[in-house]
């Protein structure tokens, strides 16, 4: 008969309607708090969708967000020796690094980096420079709100990178 | 006697429809298609050169931004092309089956979008692609969980995979798997009874087989022409002779054959999923010793069943760490051929139909 593919479609697209009411109230107060909530739960019909800002997703272990510059714990210095592997590694071009002999000939860094710059805006966000690194020194952050004012400042020095790994662990 | 004189316009490239940017000259008589020309190029980044100063491993990213939907089966195919060239092998079993499943599940990505955006241009205003999308979205989580990013990843490497999956990966994905022959269900059941669909979609660019295999035409659109080549059964290559699945021929040769072979597929790929998740065993995921590849000289082609037909990489090694030449078989500009064929004599409304039903990317248009 004529108009039953439709009237099946309709009915497909009216009980979603219903379902996601429905889940929404089930989830009434938590879903407008500030806090993150775990990865989504698989539901074929219903709410998928998060309420962002309130609602946030946690994002995966791996999640390419920006890269860090990670400390040791205990002894505070940085992990990272200048030894140029992430630089020859990124396809792009996007890491330039510099570093000079430590004077102080004493202490535990050999190497101290004197130039460390890492361009958000033409990364590829492949992970071929965390993959090349050999020192544990470059990880990847879970940060995804990182829109700027200003191309330049798309443009991460070693301070910012290390403040960021701070913040990541 | 009346005098009509054809009209020339452009469709694109800034066109909703038009799936990127991509620019169509029509020549119209009235309401008819007379003539069409593509023009396309306004995404090329010159990729296939670029690739020649870089190194095999650090050519994989380039590879995830051609077809940007299936990131994860361009990656396949160059690994591919890399191990055939440089012979490294045998490549670990458990890498062998995640790298199906990864490719399984882009299939699944790639129609779920293939058909969400069918039926927006035919003005089935966001309602099935948003279904489709949802689901899209379940398995982009499975994606980003395992390499880190959802549609780039970057994660099939020549000699295996980058790294092996999360613990929580497997049970993750047999669920998302479990769910996707209701969710094909419910798409059937929305969309191919639906009376305006058929109206719209058969006998729409109707592709004979003769006229599909002369154009070289590959994938859905080969199979919606009612001709069963699929190189995962022509041809196996990683493990597809293991698995147990049909290849979907339409007989329509339209739009709507397309649409069905879609779906169809959808359904075997969730098939092959199921065995390979229940397959997968433990073990290394990335071959022995290919730190740096410096193939010998000379060349290689390999190709995989892409979602949206044959995609094959042809590299010539001149025994640098660098390939000579790097050259894509890109699929969705060999189907892009036969747009004329399919559009001429039918209205103008009809072509944004037909554009839909080839299943584009730009990206690999151009590269
Ligand atoms: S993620 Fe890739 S493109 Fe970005 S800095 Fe690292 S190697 Fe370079
Ligand atoms: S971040 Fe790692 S690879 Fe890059 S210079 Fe520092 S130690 Fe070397």
């Amino acid at each position: 008969m004529v108009g039953t593919g439709l009237l099946k479609g309709l009915w497909v697209t009216l009980r979603h309607v219903v379902e996601t009411y429905r889940q929404d109230w089930h989830k009434f107060p938590r879903r407008y708090r500030r806090e993150p909530v775990a990865v989504q739960e698989q539901s074929l019909t219903g709410l998928f969708t998060v309420q962002y800002p309130e609602e946030r997703l946690r994002m995966f272990p791996r999640f390419h967000g920006h890269l860090i510059q990670k400390r040791d714990p205990e002894t505070g210095l940085y992990n990272c020796t200048a030894c140029k592997a992430c630089e020859r590694a990124c396809p792009h071009g996007v890491i330039s690094v510099e570093g000079e002999r430590n004077p102080d000939r004493e202490s535990k860094k050999k190497m101290l980096v004197t130039r460390f710059t890492w361009d958000a805006g033409r990364c590829l966000y492949c992970g071929l420079c965390v993959e090349a690194c050999p020192s544990d020194a470059l990880d990847w952050g879970q940060g995804y709100e990182l829109a700027v004012d200003r191309r330049e400042e798309l443009v991460f020095d070693f301070e910012r990178l290390l403040k960021l790994g701070e913040h990541a662990t | 006697m009346l005098r009509t004189e054809t009209l020339s316009i452009n469709v694109g490239p800034q066109h909703p429809s038009t799936h990127g940017v991509f620019r169509m000259l029509l020549t119209l008589d009235g309401e008819r298609v007379v003539d069409l020309k593509p023009y396309f190029g306004y995404l090329h980044r010159g990729i296939e050169k670029t690739a020649e100063q870089r190194t095999y491993v650090q050519n994989v990213p380039f590879t995830d931004r051609l077809d940007y939907i299936c990131g994860m089966s361009n990656n396949l195919a160059y690994a591919l092309a890399v191990e055939k060239l440089a012979g490294i092998g045998p490549i670990p079993e458990r890498a062998e089956y995640l790298r199906v499943i990864m490719a399984e599940l882009t299939r699944v990505v790639n129609h779920c979008v293939a058909i969400g955006f069918l039926l927006n241009d035919l003005g089935a205003f966001f309602t099935p692609v948003l279904y489709c999308l949802r689901q899209r979205e379940y398995i982009l989580d499975l994606f980003e969980m395992a390499s880190g990013s959802r549609m780039t990843p970057s994660y099939i490497r020549p000699g295996g995979v980058v790294e092996d999956v999360p613990p929580e990966f497997i049970p993750a994905a047999k669920k998302v798997v479990a769910g996707l022959p209701a969710f094909v269900d419910e798409l059937d059941q929305l969309l191919t009874g639906n009376e305006i669909l058929m109206a719209r979609l058969q006998n729409v660019g109707v592709l004979p087989p003769e006229r599909a295999i002369a154009y070289g035409v590959t994938g859905p659109v080969l199979r919606g022409s009612g001709v069963a080549y699929d190189i995962r059964r022509a041809e196996p290559y990683s493990i597809y002779d293991r698995f147990d699945f049909d290849v979907i021929t339409e007989p329509g040769q339209d739009a709507y054959a397309r649409f069905l072979v879609r779906l169809g597929e959808m359904r075997q790929s969730a098939r092959i999923l199921e065995q390979a998740l229940a397959q997968i065993p433990e073990g290394p995921v990335m071959a022995e010793g290919v730190r740096r590849i410096r193939p010998p000289a000379g060349e290689a082609y390999a190709r995989i069943e892409a979602p949206k037909g044959e995609l094959g990489f042809y590299l010539i090694s001149d025994g640098s760490p660098n390939p000579y030449r790097f050259r894509v078989r890109p699929t969705s500009l060999i189907n892009l051929q036969a747009l004329r064929d399919m559009c001429v004599g039918h209205l103008v409304a009809d072509v944004v139909v037909i554009l839909g039903s080839i299943d584009l990317t730009m990206g690999e248009v151009d590269r």
